[in-house]
């Protein structure tokens, strides 16, 4: 099943990892029903609406929301004002999130794909 | 913006809600989401009674200027009839702004500790409960009084100018948020901010020779963030980068967890401020700064 590829956090990134609902318009990531918003580009990601927001240059979202999506257009101004790296604490990394400079855990073992050479052949069929 | 969606607003309120209206003190340990469930509606309310009164005291401003024009045309006219009119517009304005005022929550919760939750319900797991404490009475109440000089021990302390005839200094501290949420991975945010004020009120004399009263404020707002990170995943960072100014900066590796504390302390003049959202993500993210993982050989993709 796809899963949603927007993170979660602010300090310390995660996946969201719930299952994947629609393709965003712009960066075409699988994102769930809740990290997916509907705008004059289409259905977009939070994240990337709040990119096209900022690039935009709409004011931030009324201040009596404090919703999800202000958030996350909160969260992307903050990373690119205060030049904070966060950390990246999840399994699917991608470059989507390569200009904040997030601070990542190595590929935890089980992740490598030189571990599956120990298993052999084992559950490969001949072609 | 009216009286009567105001009103409507306020009846929608849970019972709940009007408590924290009256009391301005809240306290509980709710998920972000429910913490927003509850204040979300109390900062609309408070939104659209802030914009009442400034309509409100408009009118009070107008009815005053309108009572002094229609006394002068009553007295050319020989008739007050207008006069009476503005000055019963005057005195329901007076009322109703006092009203409204008494009702009023400082803009700390719409501005500051709404965002504060919708963050923190990003970084927290979701059902995990955050615990907070919220006082918005005002920072200068007796109860909050924690020392007062009267003017003879004011004159022994302070060296005054001569035109100065009486200082009554009160000291107050106000620690109105405290907070503790568990974030992913395992680490704790625990945080309070506290308002410590002195209020000066000065007697003169002036050039003119009048006695000239004035009441002069001093605030020094401190936020302690404590921040534990798990030690099996943040490892403290030999050195870690330079404190702001007015900023202090302790570590501490504990058991199992790697304690940053960081404290900063602002200055204001005006009583009760607002404190800014960025500055206090800045410290928090100022102890992050602090730690590296554990589980990387490089720091950055």
């Amino acid at each position: 099943m796809t899963r949603c590829a927007v993170k979660r956090g602010f300090f310390a990134l995660r996946d969201c990892d719930d299952p994947a609902a629609n393709f965003c318009n712009t960066c075409s990531r699988p994102m769930c029903f809740q990290h997916s918003v509907a705008s004059q580009a289409g259905l977009l990601c939070v994240e990337c609406n709040a990119r096209e927001r900022e690039a935009d240059g709409e004011e931030d979202q009324a201040e009596e929301e404090y919703d999800e999506n202000w958030a996350y257009g909160y969260r992307h101004g903050y990373y690119s004002g205060s030049g904070y790296s966060p950390f990246y604490t999840g399994h699917h990394y991608d470059h989507y999130y390569d200009d904040y400079e997030v601070r990542a855990f190595d590929k935890k073992e089980g992740d490598d794909l030189d571990d599956e050479e120990e298993e052999g052949d084992q559950g490969f069929l001949d072609s | 913006m009216s009286l009567i969606k105001e009103r409507r607003l306020y009846n929608s309120l849970t019972p709940d809600q009007r408590r924290i209206l009256e009391e301005k003190q809240i306290e509980g340990n709710y998920t972000p989401g429910e913490w927003l469930a509850l204040l979300r509606q109390l900062a609309e309310y408070d939104r659209h009674g802030d914009a009442v009164r400034k309509v409100v005291k408009k009118m009070g401003c107008a009815s005053g200027i309108l009572v002094v024009a229609t006394f002068i045309i009553g007295i050319v006219f020989e008739t007050f009839f207008l006069f009476f009119i503005a000055l019963i517009i005057g005195v329901v304005a007076l009322v109703l702004y006092f009203v409204k005022k008494r009702s009023d929550l400082p803009n700390k919760l719409r501005r500051f500790a709404l965002p504060l939750i919708s963050i923190l319900r990003e970084e927290m797991e979701q059902g995990v409960p955050l615990y907070l404490r919220m006082d918005f009475r005002s920072g200068t109440i007796k109860e909050k009084e924690t020392a007062y000089l009267g003017p003879d021990e004011t004159k022994a302390r302070y060296r005054r100018p001569s035109n100065v005839l009486k200082v009554k200094e009160t000291h107050y501290t106000n620690a109105w948020m405290e907070g503790r949420a568990r974030l992913t991975g395992g680490s704790i945010l625990e945080w309070q901010i506290v308002d410590n004020t002195r209020q000066r009120k000065i007697t003169k004399k002036g050039s003119s020779g009048k006695t000239k009263f004035k009441t002069k404020y001093k605030v020094k707002t401190i936020i302690d963030a404590r921040l534990g990170l798990p030690r099996e995943d943040y490892a403290l960072m030999p050195g870690g980068p330079t404190a702001h100014q007015g900023e202090k900066v302790a570590t501490r590796t504990g058991e199992k967890r790697n304690l940053i504390r960081v404290r900063r302390a602002k200055q204001s003049s005006t009583v009760d401020p607002e404190p800014d959202l960025k500055e206090f993500l800045d410290l928090v993210a100022g102890a992050f700064r602090r730690v590296t993982l554990t589980h990387t050989g490089e720091n950055q993709l």
